[in-house]
């Protein structure tokens, strides 16, 4: 293993998609909307192609705001397919993001055929690739982290400003409209900053990964915690764990030891995502395990308070 | 000029069209036999899967065969004569796909994790582990893994004879499955402790469907990718509950719409040029679901609309007809109070509408065109200066109407202990869903009182 600046900047580029990633991540796990996060890391194909006609580049910007119409566009879309004829919301979903990715595919063939969009870069990203801009051109900070930074930025921000309207929606969404939280934008905002998220991770993660990088970290987290202010920071920290682990797993370990296993030569680096995917489910499933083990005796109730709160307030 | 040349256009697709529809080539046969008959079966094999509210375990099973496909391809490059054994890599493809059920089954139940999150979890695990073994394989070198990258995509458009068959082959075998075991498969969809409770092997019959629907993603896999194959499973049963309740119905439309959807799509990504076959089948099926959606026999948005409207016209000419009768009522009410009965004779007297709807706070609109509906069955008389006049008929429509209003409202007041205040409103809501028999009930329940007067006053004035 020899470790060099390249995988520094992997590292810190892995980390802040990593980190940007969980923040969403954490209230799609507990408003139970895992596969959201899948189905829109799908969806926000048509965006990306028709973002990209519309300026005839590939700038990010432009990019950026189809992708999260397309992604703001699916989840409306499954509300509205669950409302309207009754399916569950696994295949209201399952229906509204394959038809959008399909859409995504025509449009991209019929009107930018040009643009070649491949398919193995979109579905398992390369950091490696990513940030090589460090080697090419000697940039100090790489773009890819840069925009990794950014993400992970704009979502500390939303999160922090949201903070009390996120938790309200999450848990209790009827209650959000009574206390006028305005549940309903502050779920397409989530949706926007997933969606977001996504685009930005694809490079480093690719589409398929990103899911994992969303929701292990916090599902791993909430198996120790309830208090989400605690889950937020475990799942930044774990995030982070995971990614130095990933990555230096990714380097040789992993690689070498399933190709000496088969009986091949020794091969080297592998998938440095992937790693990080693996890594971390790996903590989930003996986290899981080891609960009974490691988890402290349940606090006592808190007593309830003898005056109602409406009352207090006054 | 520019009528030419869309004339020649047109003349193109047409002829393209006849092309691929009228007189396929060869490869076009053998795409539509594929599609469709892997449409016919995962339309089927996916109802079960929306009964059991799993339509999003084909997207895991999906993705999860990636490391069984690379691992496989390692294997038989190492061990075997080289090249992609095709066998090989299904038995690969099947293994992680059964591991994967079996994940999200074991995260469902010993971890406080949720369905969503028990089938993210594995779906990206798997697949991260499908991504280290292709990059395994990318750093070997080794011979025939060019192709395997794609794999999860797809090429319906280079679909061959042997694959085709085999799709089809599989399609038939899940068929006779689901004939065989329908109502044990009926019964598993909804009541799984029922299932249980008869004695069926339960853990066996769902380990039956699984594979079922196992093989067919598997099979499906391969020749038509990963997200045509989920779609394939979702939409053609989301259809189906559009426009039917039964079971058997739903497995019927299902089948018929994978089948019909998954062909159409092909004849059109062979009509348009550059149209992917795999993303144009996916079209064809939303396009047929955004149909069912506005014209499905049991949720249509066109069905809805027509059942509310006959509903409410249903609603207001009951409203109407009591209105009518409260007021004649009230007219005769000096012999009431005398003791004698209500008079059907003298209760064809023309009565102006606005009288007896003042309450009701209908436009003058509505109440005339509520007044011609009635007219039009022959109920009663509209005369311009927009007086009403029951006919016979009509006079003992609104009897009826009254007779059954106030004898709810009766029960609901003695026997339900329901607020005097409240009676009425009540009895509007539950009027109109008032079978015949609870009718008759009602009629024994009160019968000595009928006896003494012919309609019971107004209970609650």
């Amino acid at each position: 293993m020899n470790w060099n600046t390249l995988d520094t900047w992997i590292v810190i580029t892995a980390g802040l998609v990593a980190m940007a990633c969980v923040l969403p991540g954490v209230f799609l796990l507990l408003s139970r909307q895992s596969m959201v996060a899948h189905g829109i890391a799908h969806a926000v194909l048509p965006g990306i192609v028709l973002g990209h006609l519309a300026t005839g580049g590939v700038e990010t910007p432009a990019l950026l705001t189809g992708a999260v119409f397309a992604g703001i566009l699916c989840a409306v879309l499954t509300r509205f397919l669950q409302n309207f004829s009754g399916v569950d919301s696994g295949a209201a979903l399952g229906i509204s993001f394959t038809t959008l990715f399909a859409l995504g595919l025509i449009l991209q063939r019929l009107l930018a055929d040009h643009v070649h969009i491949e398919p193995s870069h979109v579905l398992y990203g390369n950091l490696e690739t990513a940030i090589f801009d460090v080697i090419i051109s000697g940039t100090p900070f790489p773009a890819a982290a840069q925009r990794a930074l950014g993400a992970f930025l704009l979502n500390l921000l939303f999160v922090f400003l949201l903070y009390k309207e996120l938790v309200i929606t999450t848990f209790d969404p009827h209650h959000g409209d009574t206390v006028g939280a305005r549940p309903r934008m502050s779920y397409y905002l989530l949706m926007a900053i997933s969606a977001l998220t996504c685009v930005i991770a694809f490079e480093a993660v690719g589409s398929i990964l990103v899911v994992a990088m969303m929701i292990i970290p916090p599902a791993i987290a909430s198996l120790f915690t309830n208090d989400i202010k605690k889950l937020i920071l475990s799942s930044l920290l774990i995030a982070l764990a995971c990614t130095v682990a990933g990555h230096i797993l990714s380097l040789g370990a992993l690689g070498n030891s399933i190709a000496r296993l088969l009986g091949f030569q020794e091969v080297g680096s592998t998938n440095t995502a992937a790693g990080i995917v693996l890594v971390s489910s790996l903590c989930f499933v003996l986290s899981s395990l080891g609960r009974k083990y490691l988890k402290r005796a349940p606090a006592p109730p808190e007593p309830l308070p003898t005056i109602s709160p409406i009352l207090n307030d006054k | 000029m520019d009528f030419l040349v869309n004339f020649l256009l047109a003349s193109t697709w047409l002829e393209r069209f006849s092309d691929s529809f009228l007189s396929p080539s060869y490869n076009l046969r053998v795409i539509y036999l594929g599609v469709s008959s892997l449409g016919l079966a995962a339309g089927i094999c996916g109802c079960f899967l929306l009964f059991r509210k799993r339509s999003l375990l084909s997207d895991t099973v999906g993705h999860s065969t990636l490391p069984g496909v690379a691992f496989a391809f390692l294997l038989v490059a190492q061990f075997g004569a080289g090249g992609k054994s095709f066998i090989a890599l299904m038995l690969g493809a099947l293994v992680t796909g059964w591991l994967s059920v079996r994940s999200v089954q074991w995260i469902q139940q010993k971890t406080p994790a949720r369905e969503d999150a028990a089938l993210a979890i594995p779906l990206s695990a798997y697949y991260a582990l499908g991504i280290v073994f292709l990059s395994i394989i990318q750093s070997l070198g080794l011979k025939g893994s060019s192709g395997l990258e794609y794999y999860l995509y797809g090429m319906v458009a280079s679909m061959v004879a042997s694959e085709a068959q085999l799709l089809l082959v599989v399609a038939i075998i899940a068929l006779i499955i689901v004939f065989l075991f329908f109502k044990e498969l009926n019964c598993l969809s909804f009541d799984e402790s029922f299932v249980s409770a008869q004695g069926l092997p339960h853990r066996w019959l769902d380990e039956v469907l699984m594979a079922t629907c196992l093989a067919v993603t598997i099979v499906g896999l391969q020749a038509v990718g990963l997200l045509l194959m989920m779609a394939l499973f979702i939409i053609p049963p989301a259809t189906a509950r559009l426009w039917t309740n039964s079971m058997a119905g739903t497995l019927a439309v299902a089948g018929f719409v994978g089948t019909f959807g998954a062909f159409s799509g092909a004849v059109a990504s062979s009509t348009i040029r550059n149209l992917p076959a795999g993303a144009s089948i996916i079209m064809a099926m939303s396009l047929l679901f955004i149909g069912s959606m506005l014209f499905g026999h049991r949720k249509g948005w066109l069905i809805k609309k027509i059942r509310l409207t006959k509903l409410e016209r249903r609603l207001t000419e009951k409203q109407f007809l009591r209105g009518l009768f409260d007021s004649l009522e009230s007219q005769q009410q000096v012999r009431l109070l005398s003791g004698l009965e209500f008079s059907r004779d003298l209760a064809h007297v023309a009565v102006p509408m606005d009288r007896f709807l003042a309450k009701r706070a209908w436009s003058a609109r509505k109440q005339e065109r509520v007044g011609a509906q009635l007219a039009k069955k022959g109920l009663l008389t509209l005369a311009p200066d927009l007086t009403v006049r029951l006919t016979d008929t009509g006079l003992e429509h609104a009897i009826k109407t009254a007779k059954t209003h106030r004898l709810l409202e009766l029960y609901l007041l003695e026997h339900a202990e329901v607020a005097r205040a409240n009676v009425h409103q009540y009895v509007e809501r539950i009027e109109e869903v008032t079978t015949p028999e609870i009718v008759k009930d009602l009629h024994t329940l009160f019968a000595s009182r009928l006896e003494k007067e012919l309609i019971p006053a107004e209970p609650h004035s």
